[in-house]
């Protein structure tokens, strides 16, 4: 959705098209049901949270202002949200525990089988990162925005963005070799 | 750890760090988790619902909100003038929309006598309003009917009917009648809102 586009899907909503606000919730329902999914690891809490998220946005439209990512906007929307469910939720969010079965000696199981333990290592680890480090990194590497963005979303100057960026995958190499260095005593 | 291409931008850290740039290789291939199908559709009917209510909650709030009046005596003055004017003209507009007769231009009523009396070879119609004399007012015939179609004072009048020249009747399709003081009986009517005796 080209910028123009999304400026004058908003200026019908707050025209009074409220249906036009479908357009944005189509375009951008993924990556806030994604972060609403990293934080919560429920799928119907996840959904809730999405929901709330938009209608949030869809209240507070009027103080969008013009010009702006509407992305940035609802991602920094959801974030606050997906605090404030933690917030809420004192008890641990389960991490995904999913353990992989080791295949037969077959090169190319095995090599599958190493990219999926590394994934599985990955996403554990990134659940154990703190949300606003963890979406930092989301950011940038998964959802390719800019640091610029990235400091609009997190309320931080873009040299800030970079900083949390790099400390959140420090961290998460940490975590990493934390839990490799577990494996090998095992 | 896998190594792939990082998009360039300002994270010129991974340009030193392998490890670290392998890590953000990783994150951008996990794979996105699916939204439930129907999201987006209970989203909108959510909204449509929240705005339902809130016009209903603003409507509601303003109804419920004390409301202060400041008020002087020249601008109450056009106020009470207004409510003096519909005090005096609505009680008219409302009788004449309910009434169920009309007056004519000159304040006369239209009125329609009939008589249903095949025996009879005259029938005219006397009167308060016509000096009790027939002159002007036979009725005539139509398919039986005896019919006389005229305008009246608006007002109360005492009325019957002088068949064949002689016989005097009191109008058999009106439930009122009133002495006449010489032991008959007169039909009475009443035309317009006006019960004076015209």
């Amino acid at each position: 959705m080209t910028p123009e586009r999304e400026s004058s899907i908003i200026k019908a909503v707050l025209s009074g098209d409220s249906e036009a606000y479908g357009l944005l919730v189509e375009q951008f329902q993924r990556p806030i049901y994604n972060l609403m999914f990293r934080t919560t690891r429920s799928p119907e809490d996840a959904a809730d949270l999405t929901q709330e998220t938009f209608i949030k946005g869809f209240e507070k439209l009027g103080t969008f202002k013009t010009g702006k990512s509407f992305f940035s906007w609802i991602y920094a929307i959801g974030i606050n949200h997906s605090r404030d469910f933690l917030r809420r939720n004192t008890r641990a969010v389960p991490m995904n525990n999913d353990s992989a079965d080791m295949p037969t000696e077959d090169p190319r199981a095995l090599q599958e089988f190493g990219r999926a333990l590394d994934s599985l290592v990955l996403e554990q680890a990134l659940g154990q990162l703190d949300l606003l480090y963890r979406e930092a990194v989301i950011l940038r590497y998964k959802e390719e925005r800019s640091m610029d963005e990235i400091a609009e979303i997190l309320g931080l100057t873009p040299s800030g963005a970079k900083m949390r960026v790099y400390r959140g995958l420090d961290q998460l190499r940490n975590i990493m070799q934390e839990g490799a260095n577990a494996r090998g005593k095992n | 750890m896998p190594e792939a291409k990082i998009k360039p931008g300002s994270d010129d850290f991974l340009d030193t760090d392998q490890e670290l740039r392998a890590i953000a290789a990783m994150i951008g291939s996990i794979s996105s988790e699916e939204p439930p199908p129907g999201l987006s559709d209970s989203i909108m009917a959510r909204i449509r619902q929240k705005q339902r209510r809130s016009l209903w909650q603003r409507f509601s709030n303003w109804a419920r909100r004390p409301v202060s009046i400041h008020v002087t005596p020249l601008r109450l003055a056009p106020v009470l003038a207004l409510l003096i004017l519909g005090m005096v003209f609505l009680p008219r507009l409302i009788s004449d929309r309910t009434g169920t007769v009309h007056k004519g231009e000159q304040g006369m009523v239209p009125v329609v006598f009939t008589l249903t009396l095949e025996e009879a070879e005259t029938v005219a119609v006397v009167g308060s309003f016509n000096d009790w004399e027939p002159a002007g007012y036979a009725l005539h015939r139509q398919n039986g009917t005896w019919v006389l179609e005229t305008a009246l004072p608006a007002g109360r009048h005492e009325y019957a009917f002088l068949v064949n020249g002689e016989k005097i009747m009191v109008d058999p399709g009106v439930q009122f009648t009133i002495e006449d003081g010489f032991g008959n009986r007169n039909s009475l009517m009443i035309l317009g809102n006006d019960d004076s005796t015209a």
